[in-house]
């Protein structure tokens, strides 16, 4: 397990966008969408995220022509399990409230 | 198809996040090609410019974070792990920037900031600068805003510039003419012209003082005697070199009349009064109301103090003297008697007015000079009481006289043996502060740019790249000893500032400054004495060894090529 991290509302949202299907890759413009968050706020969790070890990243293989190949995220299988944690742990406290559902 | 606007925006926001990737840190460069990628998803222009300003934002925070990573890394050393080869200095980044900062929390005391521009000041021989001009043409603009003619006169006594010092004492006295004695200041001034409408004014406003009847027979002569030191010198020290023509001075013929009226007309006068106080006053009340003024020019101000030309005045005194022993040969004794007596009382009451020892001393010669004179013609007149009346007279006259030499002999030998190894201690700690702060400088820089593996030999790699450790430290404790050492120093410029104006507390700063002066290093490299020589060769050689390591390891390559 990687380093502790301050979770905030924001960073809960995108766990919990992860999680929805977490062994699909997601991107970065999908995932600000469906969180609402801006890419000011979206990048700097996800580097942090990726920094303890809990999301996976990857380039595109085949990248559409004439654009750039684009990154893609999930969450690692450690990942995954804390971030269960943290989601239900949040609710518990009434800190956070599901976006898409019960977790 | 989208609008031009829309267009428009969709480039702006392609090209700003285009140009941060090239400027964004190596280490998180990734992030902001996945930010940019995703740029060619959005479609509606002012999400894509949202977007494009969110990227922009991550960009400033990955600079934010590549600092603090660099900071916790030692110099030349990367945040993506990359090092040079060989020795590397073991200290992050931020102990020697903590280290710097406490160098620069130590200067931002005023009291140490003037230390350290004392010290620079006396390397320069405390010769002014641009920089110190600039400060009295600004104070002198504060002082005419609140018409101060006291500070103004003060400043006309600071300022370098002999025409701009002309204007500010006559604005000075035009805003107070009480201060119509600063015109006399300008007297001692090698650089300044003397014009003949200060001399007037001086004689309106003080009519029975012997100084300004002297001042007028010097001012006669000035125009036929060339000065003896030419007027491009600016070095306050060397203005002290003009104090009057050479010995055996004698009036040109062309100006005699005028020299012998005005003479004449001090021998007459009822009082002396050099205002040398007044001046020392002035110097003392507009240095506290403006510390900044530097000390450079203060100089100015102690050397413009005015005082008569002695060598005129003894040349007068002999004149006398002749004229009398000429009207004692022609059978006129008591003319002889009156004229000596007339000499004899000026003599006394130049003693009485005189305000520094060295007026004190002329005074003292002149009157004995003129009791010299009494005794013989008293003695060929065979009038053996008055003769030995005279005679006594004279003995006191040169006890007192070899008691001054005497007494500033001790004190000045005293004062130096005191402030000698207090001067040779600060000069040796600034530059010793200056020449580790340079070497630690450019270690730091040579690592960082990683010039040491490929050009320094091993050992001399070593040692420098720990000298980017330890140098700083040592730079920090160089500097709180040069300061520390300073103390002293800084306790005279606040005794001179708090005291009572006096001719002892402005000689006592002037010693002081003086014995900074003088313990420069350059200077005792070629006039040794003592222990200055000793801490010299000693931090000499320090610094040759230093800089042997970096010059040695920049210049020759090594005699082997090394392995990465």
């Amino acid at each position: 397990m990687g380093l502790r991290m301050r979770i905030s509302r924001q960073s809960l949202n995108l766990l919990e966008a992860l999680l929805i299907d977490p062994s699909h890759w997601h991107h970065g413009y999908a995932l600000s969408r469906s969180t609402g968050l801006a890419s000011g706020s979206l990048y700097p969790i996800l580097m942090r995220l990726e920094k303890t070890g809990w999301l996976e990243t990857r380039w595109e293989e085949i990248p559409t022509p004439g654009r750039p190949p684009r990154h893609l995220y999930r969450l690692s299988a450690t990942g995954r399990e804390w971030a269960r944690e943290e989601l239900r742990a949040a609710q518990q406290t009434k800190f956070w409230k599901p976006v898409h559902g019960k977790v | 198809m989208p609008s031009r606007a829309e267009a428009l925006a969709k480039t702006v926001a392609l090209r700003s996040l285009h140009l941060a990737i090239r400027f964004w840190p190596a280490e998180s460069r990734h992030w902001g090609r996945a930010l940019l990628a995703e740029l060619y998803e959005v479609t509606r222009p002012s999400e894509a410019l949202h977007w494009a300003v969110g990227g922009i934002t991550v960009f400033l925070r990955s600079h934010l974070s590549h600092a603090v990573l660099l900071l916790r890394l030692a110099p030349g050393q990367a945040p993506n792990g990359a090092r040079h080869t060989g020795s590397q200095p073991k200290n992050p980044r931020y102990v020697t920037a903590l280290v710097f900062l406490a160098i620069a929390l130590l200067f931002v005391f005023p009291s140490n900031r003037e230390a350290t521009r004392i010290v620079a000041s006396s390397w320069r021989d405390f010769e002014s600068t641009p920089d110190d001009q600039r400060i009295v043409e600004r104070l002198a603009a504060s002082a005419e805003k609140d018409r101060d003619g006291r500070q103004l006169a003060f400043l006309a006594n600071c300022e370098p510039d002999s025409d701009r010092a002309e204007q500010f004492a006559d604005r000075a006295v035009e805003l107070d003419p009480g201060l119509v004695w600063v015109l006399a200041s300008r007297f001692r001034r090698p650089d300044m012209r003397i014009r003949k409408d200060w001399v007037s004014r001086l004689r309106d406003s003080d009519p029975d003082n012997a100084f300004v009847h002297l001042l007028e027979a010097e001012s006669a002569v000035i125009s036929q005697v060339p000065r003896p030191v030419p007027s491009s010198v600016r070095t306050p020290a060397r203005l002290v070199l003009r104090i009057g023509p050479p010995k055996g001075f004698s009036p040109p013929p062309a100006v005699q009349g005028e020299w012998t009226r005005h003479m004449e007309q001090a021998l007459g006068s009822r009082l002396y009064d050099s205002y040398a106080r007044r001046h020392l006053e002035l110097t003392r009340e507009g240095w506290t109301k403006t510390p900044e003024v530097p000390l450079s020019l203060l100089v100015y101000s102690f050397w413009s103090h005015p005082l008569p030309d002695l060598t005129q005045m003894e040349g007068f005194v002999d004149e006398k003297i002749e004229q009398a022993q000429e009207e004692a040969a022609a059978g006129h004794p008591d003319e002889a008697e009156k004229i000596l007596k007339q000499t004899a009382t000026f003599g006394q009451r130049f003693v009485k007015g005189s305000q520094t020892d060295f007026e004190r001393l002329g005074a003292l010669e002149i009157s004995r000079r003129a009791q010299q004179g009494l005794q013989r013609l008293y003695g060929r007149s065979n009038r053996k009481l008055e003769e030995q009346a005279a005679a006594a007279e004279l003995r006191e006259l040169e006890k007192t006289k070899e008691l001054l030499i005497q007494d500033g002999m001790k004190s000045r030998s005293e004062t130096w043996a005191f402030l000698h190894p207090k001067a040779v201690l600060v000069q040796a700690s600034a530059w010793f502060t200056l020449i580790l702060g340079a070497l630690t400088m450019a270690s730091l820089i040579l690592s960082e740019l990683g010039a040491f593996p490929r050009r320094l030999p091993r050992p001399a790699y070593s040692m420098a790249a720990r000298f980017a450790d330890f140098g700083p430290p040592a730079v920090l404790v160089s500097a709180a000893c040069f300061l520390l050492s300073f103390k002293p120093f800084a306790a005279a410029l606040a005794q001179y500032r708090s005291a009572a104006p006096s001719d002892a507390a402005t000689a006592d700063l002037v010693w002081q400054m003086m014995a900074l002066g003088f313990m420069r290093p350059f200077l005792y490299f070629y006039q040794p004495s003592g222990e200055a020589t000793l801490w010299l060769i000693l931090i000499g050689i320090l610094s040759l060894i230093a800089l042997w390591i970096v010059a040695r390891g920049i210049w020759r390559r090594p005699p082997t090529a090394r392995t990465a």
